[in-house]
């Protein structure tokens, strides 16, 4: 359905997007994730022909983005942060000029019913004759959604489409793209891990403008659930002798000194691969020795570990 | 086209719908109707006896009632207009992050410029239409003279002067408002470049004019200096405003030039000779003016046109 190759984008010389290369399948709901400043919200502009990209090429089914921006555009459904909107306009006037400019036609199955359904799906039914300042960021951005696919896009792109709701109105707008994602391909930038996870069918995470893993979030989830840590902190000894003798026991693929006191605290960071708990064979292990055990806990990995080392800042 | 039809209405609707323009349109209403009360008055007074007197509903427009005609007031004060309706026209969009979400529509971007453009004319052109008909219906009954057709088509070539004029000081605005991101930095920029061009120009054209032919004393007259002045107070608009409507608001006036030089035979023929101009004979006085308004204006909105098609649009 849509096709990245090489996508390269400058702000004078800051590289933003460093050669991204992406293959989103039809119907699929694609997370990207990132830190602020990764490169999403550039992405997503670049996807949604609103951004001339450096070099590389963007392909949406057969048409690429250089020749035909116009007809990409029209499959396209794009929400943007924060969901811009005409403060002053009534939300039905709105929706019609979204419909004018998106040439849905007057009759049938056109301008006017095609409204009155998104106003369903959206829930916004209660809200149409309201100006859009006097509603709260939670109908604001059903607003922006029913914006996004007034002309039944193939294609929906959401930039951070619950960023600043509050709980409620988070549940709510998920609800709404879950309902849409059955019929859609779906594209969403977020830097929130449970919504990714919730919603996204595949995730792809951005740093420095780099794709720095792509693979389906039950993989990512599994990969994540084999590899577990153990925090040990002893005292009384050097890390040299302990990593000796810890790392021989098996299931342990690494040992890290984590932080090391004047006053001979050490913190032990071992990464397991086995699935069974390590944390029996690790006591026995120090019990043998004269060191004093200080603490022992075991952190099972999580997306957002993954998350957090694939991005940490160097 | 389906864009540009978009814009161009919801423009409208929001420039119709503004206070800024509520208010300033009835500013200018009001002012222009006390002036043209004032000069309806004056007329009534004055050419009550006389026969055959030339163009009187014309005079509605160009004689001075207390302090200025309705002709000079559109010349000094029209551009406003044009300044309120586009200093914010696109950097209001790009504050607010609608632009984003304009540009990102099926149309093409030009639909944007143009669509906003055009709808402010078409707000301009209702605007003087409106004030130049109330007033010639009020000038009917306070002069009691029916408009001959040569007047008619005087008044809708004043207008078309005038819509041209206005729109001028709309694309300086617009520009403005694609070059700076800042809203009041680009009502400050467009307000100080009207009163640069439409108040210290003719200043400088006497500083000019002077230092290139130096005038002996107050008295004395060199058309060296007459003509210098004249060439530099051609780069004000509001100048080349009062030139082009100049002999087609007032036919009795044959030359656009502060001073002509006549020999005597032609002092004699046109002290002979007092009719006025008929109206092809004053568009052809007017006529370099007239373009050179036009061009000015089109070049102008070409300029925002290019500047806004090749900028990378972020926020």
């Amino acid at each position: 359905m849509i096709h990245v190759e090489n996508l390269t984008k400058y702000y004078h010389d800051l590289c933003a997007v460093d050669t991204i290369n992406l293959e989103i399948e039809k119907g699929e709901v694609l997370g990207l994730l990132g830190p602020n400043g990764a490169g999403k919200t550039t992405t997503l502009r670049m996807l949604t022909g609103f951004l001339r990209p450096s070099s590389g090429t963007i392909r949406v089914k057969d048409y690429t983005i250089e020749e035909d921006a116009l007809k990409i555009k029209r499959l396209l459904g794009y929400l943007p942060e924060s969901a811009p909107l005409y403060h002053e306009m009534l939300v039905y006037d709105y929706l019609v000029y979204i419909a004018n400019i998106k040439g849905l036609e007057k009759t049938g199955n056109g301008k006017l019913s095609q409204i009155r359904n998104l106003a369903d799906l959206c829930g916004l039914n209660e809200v149409m004759h309201k100006p859009i300042g006097e509603l709260s960021k939670g109908y604001k951005q059903r607003v922006g959604l029913a914006h996004a696919m007034m002309n039944d896009p193939e294609i929906l792109v959401l930039d951070e489409p619950t960023s600043g709701l509050d709980p409620n109105q988070i549940a709510e707008i998920r609800q709404i793209i879950r309902r849409i994602g059955k019929e859609k391909t779906i594209i969403i930038s977020t830097h929130i891990l449970s919504e990714a996870e919730a919603a996204c069918d595949r995730i792809v995470i951005i740093n420095r403008g780099k794709i720095v893993a792509d693979d389906r979030t039950e993989s990512l989830k599994q990969t994540a659930s084999k590899e577990h840590f153990i925090h040990v902190s002893i005292r009384n000894a050097d890390f040299q002798s302990a990593r000796a003798q810890l790392e021989v026991i098996d299931g342990i693929s690494k040992v890290e000194c984590i932080q090391e006191d004047q006053d001979g605290m050490i913190d032990i960071r071992l990464t397991c691969n086995a699935s069974f708990d390590l944390r029996g064979p690790v006591y026995q292990t120090v019990k043998k020795t004269d060191w004093a055990l200080m603490e022992l806990h075991q952190e099972t990995r999580t997306l957002e570990n993954i998350f957090r080392e694939l991005t940490k800042e160097e | 086209m389906r864009g540009l039809c978009a814009v161009y209405r919801k423009e409208l609707c929001d420039h119709f719908s503004s206070y800024r323009f509520i208010v300033l349109f009835a500013l200018i209403a009001m002012v222009s109707f006390i002036t043209s009360y004032m000069a309806g008055m004056h007329l009534r007074e004055n050419l009550g006896g006389l026969s055959r007197t030339k163009f009187p509903f014309l005079m509605l427009f160009s004689t001075p009632g207390a302090l200025f005609s309705m002709v000079q007031f559109v010349a000094f004060f029209g551009p406003l207009i044009g300044l309120v309706l586009g200093f914010d026209s696109i950097n209001r969009e790009r504050a607010h992050g609608t632009l984003i979400k304009l540009i990102s529509q099926p149309i093409y971007r030009d639909a944007v410029i143009n669509g906003k453009f055009l709808a402010a004319v078409a707000t301009i052109s209702i605007m003087l239409i409106s004030i130049v008909l109330v007033i010639s219906g009020f000038g009917l009954a306070i002069v009691g003279v029916v408009p001959g057709i040569d007047e008619i088509w005087r008044l809708l070539i004043y207008l078309v002067i005038s819509i041209f004029y206005i729109s001028f000081w709309l694309g300086v605005s617009m520009l403005f408002s694609i070059f700076f991101r800042n809203i009041a930095t680009s009502a400050l920029a467009s307000v100080a470049l009207w009163i640069f061009l439409s108040f210290f120009v003719s200043l400088g054209a006497d500083v000019v004019a002077n230092a290139v032919a130096p005038v002996g004393n107050q008295r004395e007259i060199r058309p060296e200096n007459a003509r210098v002045k004249d060439m530099v107070s051609l780069c004000s608009p509001m100048v080349l405003y009062s030139n082009a409507t100049a002999t087609i608001i007032d036919p009795m006036r044959k030359t656009t030039r502060s001073i002509t030089l006549m020999g005597p035979a032609e002092q004699i023929l046109a002290s002979r000779f007092q009719n006025p101009l008929r109206l092809g004979q004053s568009v052809i006085v007017v006529f370099p003016y007239m373009t050179a308004l036009i061009a000015l204006t089109l070049v102008c909105f070409a300029i925002s046109y290019f500047v806004f098609m090749l900028q990378e649009i972020r926020t």
